[in-house]
């Protein structure tokens, strides 16, 4: 219900201009009403039906139709659309790149997209790189960077990063990845840690060099859950020998850089999972030195901890937001 | 009623509203600077990130401080007495965070809100009915439609909004239908007129001066009462709840009275509501209505299989296609009033050609609708979760 007196109010409380004032008062006498959204979401629903059911009738039909033909037909979706990149996109920069038009992203997301498709199938189905998993994960990753960079482009930004992981989990232990689905081993830990390391170096590189400043959110932003996860996961898979307080002290270590580097940011985000993660990792040393009891005692000493824990991060929750509010942003 | 400060709440508005224009370009930044200096409003709400930890941090210090208070309790903390005692003590929390911590959609007041209601109500059914092991629908929507009355009134809060309006139409017909087989056959039909009858009220009140700290809460209602009147109507919705109101298993086709006319239900209100929207140009409409229409398919295609489904995916996807493209084509300029360009975000005015506008505007009498462009139709505000199963 939009109040109709309020701009007589601020044009007498000259808050507003004369002009502005007529402005408003021209344009809401033709209200406009727009159905972007409803558009938008036809658009999306359309798009995802039709891909389904074509993806559905290939599949069922694959006898008749055949694997060559659908690899040309996914190749030549990618060529056509990388053919339109190249002739229209912007010269490109260090720095951020705008696309040239609104159909431009969508295209190369679409572009870069089949030809993971492309490359995936190839090798599902002629064993193109034989039993070279890494190599059949390394080619795809190298070009999806390529193309994060060459184009400006952070959704195949995103995927190339998850290629990464990819190739890193499938290079170490492709059997377990592939065959046992083992998440525990050492090996897998070491390698995601190695991985969070890498995005951080990638992350503060990007920042240092400034190239392609704008990419810095997306390497932190993976690099730090990495390196999170995989110190925690590594404390509770050395739960029973002392070793595993050194990856205590590893979230330490990340949280207090990652500490640093938020508030100089004004980045909330970043504060928010340096207190979560931390707050899991202090959480499980707590219970870990009141659970020896098991009795009523420790129960409700637990319990306390909890409300109190809890209570300061609200508290604190608050202060910070407060602090980085002239900033608000991710 | 309210809980919160009028005047902060007032600011807020006008604040919102400025944005728009802001938006729109009629606005300069300078003077939207100005405004948002002089009407100021001290309440805290953090973003939305915030929001969201805020939350569950809620969530974890009240669960821990019931387990907590319940172990110090010992053996009296089993009955349900307790429990109702310790969602008093939540709500006072609420009340006391808001108004002297002046919290406002912060995540704290928004977890106090959901725990305190939904164990409020289901312990309050619990001491009345709880040894007797009877189940009485009506008593117990009768509860909830009470403390989300009350939890809307004094909040303004969506979701209790959204319980509130459900549980009056629960009333509604479980009343009813307590009446035998006779009112059990026109329970759909005294829906639909309760349902419109409700929606008609609520739109009567909406423009009113006092209602106008409960917007939210009176769209989420008006959104309820139309989707209880499709529903009221729909095939699939008419059969198995009145199978499971008489006691019999759905499993049988048995054929229901006026069948006929409940698909026709079914199938024609989407496109009544879609119809009306485009007409009264109401978002309200607009929407339900195309939600709806997925509704009407899932309802036909539980019953009846007319291709194979690969087939049917790729003629609906090249349909919708073929109508998005024709509708862009047709309002490359606005046409009678209406455009495909948000105008919300990021256009700049002039981008929109004025003049075809003019023209457009010229040549349609229709009355324009009161633009709710100052109101949040995205029920973002459905996210707080945890609402599910509570009864």
């Amino acid at each position: 219900m939009a109040d109709e007196t309020l701009y007589d109010t601020l044009l007498a409380e000259g808050l507003i201009s004369n002009e502005s004032f007529e402005k408003i008062k021209q344009k809401d006498a033709n209200p406009l009403f727009s159905i972007h959204w409803e558009i938008k979401t036809l658009l999306y629903v359309g798009i995802l039906l039709l891909t389904t059911g074509l993806g559905l009738l290939v599949y069922e039909n694959i006898d008749s139709i055949g694997h060559v033909f659908v690899l040309l037909f996914i190749a030549l979706i990618s060529v056509g659309c990388f053919v339109y990149c190249f002739k229209y996109k912007l010269p490109f920069s260090t720095s951020k790149v705008n696309s040239p038009n609104t159909a431009f992203n969508y295209i190369l997301l679409l572009a870069a997209t089949s030809f993971v498709i492309f490359a995936g199938y190839l090798q599902y189905q002629y064993k193109v790189f034989g039993t070279h998993y890494g190599m059949a994960t390394f080619v795809p990753m190298l070009v999806l960077f390529f193309i994060a960079y060459y184009f400006d482009q952070l959704g195949v930004l995103n995927m190339a990063i998850a290629s990464l992981a990819v190739w890193m989990g499938v290079t170490v232990t492709p059997s377990d990845l592939l065959e046992k689905y083992d998440f525990n081993s050492t090996a897998i830990i070491y390698t995601y840690l190695g991985l969070g390391l890498v995005l951080i170096v990638k992350a503060i590189a990007t920042n240092y060099f400034n190239f392609k400043k704008h990419f810095k959110f997306s390497y932190q932003h993976y690099g730090v859950h990495a390196l999170y996860i995989s110190l925690l996961a590594g404390y509770f898979h050395f739960y029973d020998f002392l070793y595993a307080l050194l990856w205590l002290l590893g979230i330490g270590i990340v949280s207090f850089f990652l500490y640093k580097d938020a508030i100089k940011h004004h980045s909330f985000y970043f504060l928010l999972l340096m207190i979560l993660y931390s707050y899991v990792a202090i959480s499980s040393l707590v219970i870990r030195m009141l659970s020896p009891g098991y009795n009523t005692g420790a129960v409700g000493l637990i319990f306390m901890y909890f409300i109190i824990s809890a209570l300061g991060l609200v508290l604190l929750l608050i202060h910070f937001n407060k602090k980085l509010k002239q900033h608000d942003q991710l | 009623m309210i809980s919160y400060n009028k005047t902060w709440l007032a600011n807020l508005r006008i604040r919102e509203q400025l944005k728009n224009e802001l938006k729109k370009g009629n606005i300069t930044p300078q003077e939207f600077t100005t405004v948002t200096e002089k009407y100021k409003d001290g309440f805290y709400t953090p973003n939305l990130l915030g929001r969201i930890g805020l939350f569950i941090l809620t969530i974890v210090i009240v669960g821990f401080t019931y387990a907590l208070l319940s172990l110090m309790a010992g053996s009296s903390a089993e009955s349900a007495g307790w429990f109702c005692f310790l969602s008093v003590l939540s709500y006072t929390a609420l009340e006391l965070i808001v108004r002297f911590k002046f919290h406002y959609r912060s995540g704290v007041d928004d977890a106090l809100l959901v725990i305190s209601g939904i164990v409020f109500s289901a312990t309050v059914f619990f001491l009345i009915y709880g040894d007797s092991g009877r189940d009485d629908k009506l008593f117990l929507s009768e509860i909830a439609f009470i403390v989300s009355l009350w939890l809307t009134l004094r909040f303004d809060d969506t979701l209790a909004a959204a319980f509130c309006a459900g549980s009056f139409f629960a009333m509604i017909l479980f009343g009813w239908t307590k009446a035998g087989s006779m009112a059990m056959d026109t329970a759909p039909f005294v829906m639909m007129l309760g349902s419109i009858f409700v929606f008609w009220r609520l739109s009567h009140y909406k423009i009113k001066k006092a209602v106008v700290n409960y917007q939210n809460s009176l769209l989420i209602a008006q959104i309820v009462a139309l989707l209880v009147f499709y529903a009221a109507g729909n095939y699939y919705v008419v059969r198995v709840l009145g199978d499971d109101l008489k006691g019999i298993d759905s499993s049988y086709q048995t054929a229901i009275p006026f069948g006929a006319f409940f698909w026709l239900w079914t199938m024609l209100i989407p496109f009544v509501f879609i119809a009306l929207g485009l007409k009264q140009k109401s978002k309200l409409f607009l929407r339900t209505g195309m939600v709806l229409v997925a509704a009407a398919v899932i309802t036909y295609k539980n019953y009846y299989h007319l291709l194979p489904v690969d087939v049917e995916f790729t003629i609906a996807g090249l349909a919708i296609l073929a109508l998005v493209y024709g509708v862009t084509r047709y309002l490359k300029t606005p046409k009678h009033g209406f455009t495909k360009d948000d105008i919300d975000e990021d256009i700049k005015a002039d981008e929109i050609k004025v003049e075809s506008l003019l023209v457009a505007n010229s040549f349609a009498d229709t009355p324009t609708a009161p633009a709710d462009n100052g109101i949040k139709f995205g029920g973002g505000d459905f996210g707080g979760g945890g609402a599910t199963g509570g009864f």
